[in-house]
This record gives C-alpha cells, sequence and structure tokens, in this order.
C-alpha cells in the first residue's frame, strides 16, 4: 500500500500544477471519448476533456446503480471530482470521500460542497458511520499493492482485503463501481521497461497496477462481477490531451515549479501513453454487486 | 537442452542485465537475494525469450521469485522433450 508519503509525491505536488492541465473538476483518471457498446462511435465529446470526464463518471454512476437517495462512499476521491459530480449534477444528497492525500483533502473542503463529506485516512483505518448503498473507487486500488507484495504473490490477498472492507461497509442489496488501470502485456524492451519501472517507482511509489485475472479472483467471496469494460483506447486518449494541456504550460510551468517537475511529468505522460499503445496498461470498469449470503 | 544448460543461460543473462559477472545459481535461490529488482529480472527474460525463441505468459512473469521457477517458466515453453524428467522443482512442468 502506499503510505501517506507516497501518496504526497503523487498528488501532493501542488493543487494549482494539476489545475494547469487537467479538466475543470480535476478528474485525474481515464475519461470516457467511446458509447457504451463498443461499436467506436465517439460520445461526441471530441478533444473535450471535461465532456470526456463527465462521460466516465456518468457511466461510473450507471455500473454503480447510484441514485438521488443512495449514500455513495467514493475510496479515493481525489480532488472531489466525483463527488461534486454526485451531489450537484446528480442530486445525490449524501455522498462521502475517503483520500490519503492533504491537499486533495483541501481542495474537497475548498468546493463546500452540499451533501458532501470526507475524510483524510488510510482507507484501512476507516470507520463509516454508516453503511453505503455504493461504493465507488476510480483508480485507487493501484495503489493497494506494492510491487514487491504483488512479486511475492500477495497481490490477490492485498485486493480482497479491500473487496472485504468495501462489504462490511455497504449495505445488503449494494453495488460497487470500480475502475482502475489494468498491468498487462509485461514489456520485452529495455527502453520501454526502463519507462514503465520509472514511472511505478518515481510518480507513484508504492503501488503498482494489479492484473485483471487477480481482480476476479479477489472479489469473491464478497462480490459479483455484473459488468466488466476495458477502455485502454481512451486512457491513452485522455493521457494524450493531459500531456497537450501540460505542454500548452510549460513556460509557466517551468517557471513556477522548476524545469525538473515540467520535465518529469512530461516524461511520465509520454510513458503512458506508449503504455497504452503497447498494451502494456489497459483500464477497466467494473459493476461489482454485494453478495449479502455469508 | 538440458537443464544444467538452462541454468548456464539464466546465468549469462544475468550478466548480461547487471554488468557483473555471472553468480554460480542454484534453483532455489531467490532472484531478489542475487540483488536483481523486478525491472531486471523483466530485461532477463526477455535476454533469455529472445535466445530461446520462446515467450513466457506475462500472468506467470508476475509471480516468478527463484531462478528455479524462472527457468521451469522458460522450459514450459520449450519443445516437448526438450529437458529430461524431473531436472527443474518439483510444479515445473
Amino acid at each position: 500500500m502506499s503510505d501517506k508519503a507516497d501518496v504526497a509525491v503523487s498528488y501532493d505536488v501542488d493543487n494549482e500544477f494539476f489545475r494547469l492541465w487537467l479538466d475543470r473538476r480535476m478528474n485525474y483518471t481515464g475519461a470516457v471519448f467511446q458509447d457504451a457498446d463498443g461499436a467506436g462511435d465517439d460520445l461526441g465529446a471530441g478533444d473535450d476533456l471535461d465532456a470526456a470526464q463527465l462521460a466516465k463518471l456518468a457511466v461510473l454512476y450507471r455500473l454503480g446503480k447510484v441514485s438521488a437517495t443512495s449514500r455513495v462512499l467514493d475510496i479515493g476521491c481525489g480532488w472531489g471530482a466525483n463527488l461534486e459530480y454526485l451531489t450537484v449534477d446528480r442530486g445525490v444528497r449524501e455522498a462521502h470521500g475517503i483520500t490519503l492525500s492533504e491537499a486533495q483533502y483541501a481542495e474537497i473542503r475548498r468546493r463546500r460542497l452540499p451533501g458532501v463529506t470526507a475524510t483524510c485516512v488510510d482507507y484501512r483505518d476507516y470507520t463509516p458511520p454508516v453503511r453505503f448503498d455504493t461504493i465507488m473507487s476510480i483508480c485507487m486500488i493501484e495503489h493497494v499493492c506494492t510491487p514487491r507484495q504483488a512479486r511475492a504473490g500477495q497481490a490477490v490477498a492485498r485486493y480482497r482485503d479491500l473487496f472485504r472492507r468495501a462489504w462490511e461497509w455497504s449495505r445488503p442489496g449494494a453495488h460497487f463501481a470500480l475502475q482502475c488501470i489494468l498491468r498487462d502485456r509485461a514489456p520485452r524492451q529495455a527502453g520501454d521497461i526502463r519507462e514503465v519501472g520509472w514511472v511505478t517507482y518515481e510518480i507513484f511509489p508504492g503501488g503498482i497496477t494489479p492484473r485483471m485475472e487477480d481482480i476476479v479472483m479477489a472479489v469473491s467471496p464478497y462480490w459479483e462481477i455484473l459488468e466488466v469494460r476495458t477502455r485502454r483506447e481512451d486512457y491513452r486518449r485522455t493521457c494524450e490531451l493531459w500531456r497537450s494541456r501540460l505542454r500548452g504550460h510549460e513556460q509557466q510551468i517551468r517557471e513556477r515549479w522548476g524545469d525538473g517537475l515540467y520535465l518529469d511529468y512530461d516524461r511520465y505522460l509520454t510513458a503512458c501513453i506508449r503504455a497504452f499503445e503497447m498494451h502494456y496498461q489497459s483500464m477497466a470498469q467494473w459493476s461489482l454487486r454485494r453478495i449479502d449470503e455469508m | 537442452m538440458t537443464a544444467e544448460e538452462l541454468l548456464a543461460l539464466v546465468a549469462a543473462g544475468m550478466a548480461h542485465v547487471t554488468g557483473r559477472p555471472a553468480p554460480a545459481l542454484t534453483l532455489d535461490a531467490h532472484i531478489d537475494a542475487l540483488g536483481m529488482d523486478s525491472l531486471q529480472t523483466l530485461e532477463l527474460v526477455a535476454w533469455a525469450e529472445e535466445r530461446l525463441s520462446v515467450r513466457v505468459p506475462d500472468e506467470e512473469l508476475a509471480r516468478v521469485g527463484s531462478i528455479g521457477e524462472l527457468s521451469a517458466a522458460l522450459a514450459a515453453q520449450l519443445p516437448a522433450g526438450s529437458l529430461p524428467a524431473g531436472s527443474l522443482p518439483a510444479g515445473s512442468p
């Protein structure tokens, strides 16, 4: 598990830095550009990152079977983009987010969203005051297992611990909308191995992306998989837009935060684009239903 | 190819990746303990795959921890009969 210091490396750089190149509400996860049936038709988002991120949140809203009366928990809620979508755009009355990043927590409080509460806590230390109708988690599970744990064969146990906790925090009949990056093909070219490793250890220390089969095994016996859809191309396109926006602010970033930060993030996003192109990484969205009978 | 030849190939690959002389390997030696990280292990696998003209399934790579497991993963991709029965550790194909 990425600890608080690891999370600070990834997310506490400076909220104003991320605000420059993420979408308006600061989603830092893959967006959705294609329609739900996978026919390749564009949703109309084009290069509009704001629209594509809203489309992503709409997909997860559907996968989580959320309604206005739902009580929702967002595990790893980032800067609050999904919490804002739920309460402001969808009229959900109660949405609670947990994050381990102090900078993200400060941003959520700054937004003063109606019906939203948040806690800055490691999910393993979280005690919910109520049980939730829907659990959502968007690209947080990548922080649950360290590379060393994965190599030691402990990945499924680590993920299963998260799914067990989510089961305990939810009500009978609950749903879980999960989005995650997947580790797919292992790179064989030395340059690609180096770059994937650099992103893993320098940009997102303490974590590693899960393999799909690990998630399939880990949800049992707590959650039933209703639906899963991969979106490798969508995440590649998201990264291309992020890099384009980053480059559009190159001078400002270099002047305010230094050349190193600009170069690191350009390198990281370039490596991600390559990783999605080469099938080293993919992305998946899951609809899970709580198995109430134990 | 014999089990000894496969082990020698792995040792040569380690030397190639690390730039250090090939160590004396045993099947139960853990790759971590030999000073190789996961990225170097991946480079080693790629190097060995190229020489053997095989490709180890990615889900197996994720679980390789010892020299024996690495050798077995490579051996499983070789044509049947390439290695004498019982020449690799229990659990090997």
